[in-house]
């Protein structure tokens, strides 16, 4: 009777197991049994993204005082300061434009910054009327850096003529509330994704969601899965497409569209490219923004016996920095006058994005949850 | 003998714990009273027949089918008849002026919600279709104010928009799931007049199988548009079978289990029914009206997200479209008449939040953002699960 009591308790006792183990979901199991998950999302939290975010702010706050400068005196010497800050703020946007989602997707951030090709009729359009809302659906491709390249780029044939625009020209002093209209709305955005991030330390703060308990796990909504899909949908629509492939017309029947670049006027699209995958690469290996190394997708995959996988991915983003450092700034020169090395360079990333959208998400066990470009 | 006695323990101890289970399980009250317990799925029969029938639910979930498949003609360009949108939304001459592909006695427009047909909403939203066709048929490209054609990029096909940028396709078909399926069920057959204790339960009607008070409920059942046999999680290959609302149900099953919630009380309601129940058919009625507002708030928050998502990514068609179905959810919202959200909520909504004087050329994240609050503070139920619907 006794053994009976005893073996009862356990079968109660492993069906109470049972029963409690079916009722929890799997989200916080972990496939590589070695591997510090955790460790990665801090890593990136507190390494890379909360970084990319501060050095944002930073230089949207430059451009702010910039702007002023040439507003309160305006010159050639104040709006090449102010076209050098420009081009800062834009290369801090590279390394901060591949975390669209939580407080990014809010915001829709990546479209309110960098909407490209600029609406120059649009644009043109705000600057006469002085009645617009700069956050508006209408407004998407009038705002933010690609609107600012139009305007302290391609607005005169030289920084005289430029200047001259915001002096003398019809609707100068518009053009000027313009200006800085968007430079407060870029900064605004700044300040707004830097603070849900977690400026202030609380604990209502995205950084402590995306390190919460609940979301270290792969499934959809946990803070890998954001990461990833974000990671792949910058790669394949914004990077790849974006800044290569649809100005050299791989999505337009071989037909290039040199001025869907991304700095068109301010002629140094193949620098940000550049900028980007080297951001988007150092995502990978888990190098925080100061070059400091750490856990990341690569020590991931080599903890899931995927080391393999990995040196693939370094070597061919390796191959696909090669093809962009051989390209020349303006981008949209070198496609039209020789097209065939960009086309070869999207290629490049296209091999990228087989490795990392296919094989690393399956072997990290994210689901790829954007749709497909081509899809239904 | 040593290892019969275990094996007995063994066996012993299943036993227990399949007991457990079961009773962990089993929800339904054995009230000895009852002619039935609740089956599993919605089928009911008497006398070895089914007492189930809801076809003219099913004809006008067909001719919101087809006006759909019609009206989204225009997306390609053609031109849109007025004449022949109102013939399919009035049903004239039992088969929608020749439009529809089917013959049907019944029809759409005496089924819409009063105030709807009262500020010929439907009515306008076809007539404007009809001339922005036009428009679409001259590939004139939408803008604010000018109704048009929009590139929606994730599918590289245009759609056409209002003047606001509002999707036609979506305005009729989702806004008719709201002013005529949620105004049927809310405010017609899960009402006392319908299914209340005055209503007949005991005599069949005329040359059927069911009484007046189970046909009724039955006619709630078939404006959802589930299969009888609808249950969580719904195999993709049946994904065509869940319709209308059914459909949303399915799209945000992983988040919020409506699919179960819904279908137990469908099924519980009709098996009181059958059992003479009143209060047990007054409890389930409730968990539909609440549930079945809420799935149209889980689906509105759902496109907030998905129109966010598409402005970040830059497509603005896919935004619009998202929206429109968003603007069509929020409006059904405003059909039962237990809602938790106020008709000002519902207005703030559509003609600010989603852009100032309902233009969707004017929407803004900011806008998108405090609909979505408004949305969960009414609805809590939405909360945990804000981000993922």
């Amino acid at each position: 009777m006794h053994k009976f009591t005893q073996l009862f308790i356990l079968l109660f006792l492993a069906s109470a197991v049972i029963l409690l183990e079916s009722c929890t979901d799997n989200s916080t199991s972990d496939t590589g049994s070695d591997f510090d998950r955790p460790a990665m999302l801090a890593n990136y939290g507190n390494n890379t993204i909360l970084p990319a975010y501060q050095a944002l702010q930073q230089a949207a706050g430059n451009l702010n005082t910039a702007a002023a400068d040439f507003s309160n005196e305006p010159s050639q010497a104040s709006l090449a300061a102010l076209q050098a800050q420009l081009k800062a703020t834009r290369l801090a946007w590279q390394d901060a434009n591949i975390f669209q989602f939580g407080p990014a997707q809010s915001l829709a951030l990546r479209a309110a910054l960098n909407t490209f090709p600029a609406d120059t009729d649009q644009i043109n359009a705000n600057i006469e009327s002085g009645d617009y809302n700069l956050e508006t659906a209408e407004n998407q491709a009038a705002t933010g850096f690609p609107a600012l390249g139009f305007l302290l780029h391609g607005i005169g044939e030289n920084n005289q003529q430029i200047v001259s625009q915001f002096t003398t020209a019809n609707n100068a002093s518009n053009r000027m509330t313009y200006l800085q209209d968007n430079v407060d709305f870029i900064l605004d955005n700044a300040n707004a994704i830097l603070n849900e991030w977690g400026a202030v330390a609380d604990a209502d703060n995205f950084l402590e969601t995306f390190l919460s308990k609940g979301n270290r796990g792969t499934d959809v909504g946990s803070s890998l899965g954001m990461l990833v899909n974000a990671y792949i949908l910058h790669y394949e629509r914004f990077l790849r497409d974006g800044k290569i492939g649809i100005p050299s017309g791989v999505r337009s029947a071989g037909v290039p569209r040199a001025s869907a670049t991304e700095a068109f006027y301010a002629g140094y699209s193949n620098e940000l490219a550049i900028a980007n995958l080297q951001a988007v690469e150092r995502v990978f290996l888990g190098t925080g923004l100061n070059g400091t190394g750490g856990t990341g997708l690569e020590e991931n995959l080599i903890a899931l016996d995927a080391t393999s996988l990995s040196d693939e991915i370094t070597a061919q983003q390796n191959e696909a920095l090669t093809a962009l450092q051989g390209l020349d700034d303006p981008l949209s020169s070198q496609i039209e006058n020789n097209n065939e090395p960009v086309t070869a360079a999207f290629q490049e990333m296209q091999d990228v994005l087989v490795l990392i959208k296919a094989d690393m998400a399956s072997a990290l066990g994210v689901s790829i949850t954007f749709q497909d470009n081509d899809g239904d | 003998m040593k290892l019969n006695k275990t094996l007995n323990s063994i066996l012993f101890g299943l036993a227990i714990f399949s007991l457990i289970m079961v009773a962990g399980c089993d929800t339904t009250s054995n009230n000895s009273d009852d002619k039935i317990d609740a089956p599993e799925t919605f089928e009911f029969s008497r006398n070895g027949a089914s007492s189930v029938a809801y076809p003219g639910q099913t004809d006008r979930l067909n001719m919101v089918a087809e006006m759909k498949a019609y009206v989204g003609q225009a997306n390609s360009g053609s031109v849109l008849s007025e004449q022949d949108l109102i013939d399919m939304f009035e049903n004239t001459d039992g088969n929608g002026g020749g439009n529809f592909s089917f013959t049907s006695d019944r029809e759409l427009e005496n089924k819409t919600f009063a105030p709807d047909l009262d500020e010929n909403l439907f009515t306008d939203i076809l007539a404007d279709a009809a001339e922005a066709s036009v428009n679409a048929n001259n590939g004139v490209r939408a803008s604010s104010g000018t109704a048009g054609l929009i590139e929606r990029e994730n599918k590289g096909s245009d759609i056409l928009v209002d003047e606001d940028g509002r999707e036609f396709t979506q305005l009729i078909e989702k806004g008719l799931m709201g002013g005529v399926f949620f105004n049927q069920i809310f405010n017609v057959y899960l009402t006392d007049d319908r299914i209340g204790p005055g209503v007949e339960n005991e005599a069949l009607e005329d040359g059927k199988n069911y009484t007046a008070k189970e046909h009724h409920f039955d006619e709630a059942f078939g404006y959802f548009g589930a299969p009888v046999d609808f249950s969580s999680p719904w195999p993709e290959a049946r994904e065509d079978d869940a319709r209308f609302w059914a459909h949303y149900a399915d799209v945000s099953d992983d988040q919020i289990p409506l699919i179960e919630t819904l279908m137990n009380a469908y099924i519980n309601g009709r098996t009181a029914i059958v059992n003479q129940n009143q209060s047990a058919l007054n409890e389930q009625v409730d968990i539909l009206y609440e549930e079945l507002e809420l799935l149209a708030a889980a689906t509105s928050v759902h496109y907030i997200n998905n129109t966010l998502t598409e402005l970040s990514n830059g497509n603005q068609g896919e935004a619009f479209h998202a929206l429109s179905e968003g603007w069509a959810f929020v409006n059904a919202l405003k059909y039962s008449p237990r809602r938790d959200i106020t008709l000002d909520e519902i207005n703030q909504i559509l003609t600010t939040n989603f852009g100032e004087n309902g233009n969707f050329w004017n929407v803004t994240p900011q806008g998108l953002n405090d609909a979505k609050s408004t949305l969960i503070n009414i609805y809590p139920a939405l909360e945990p699960v804000q981000n993922d619907l």
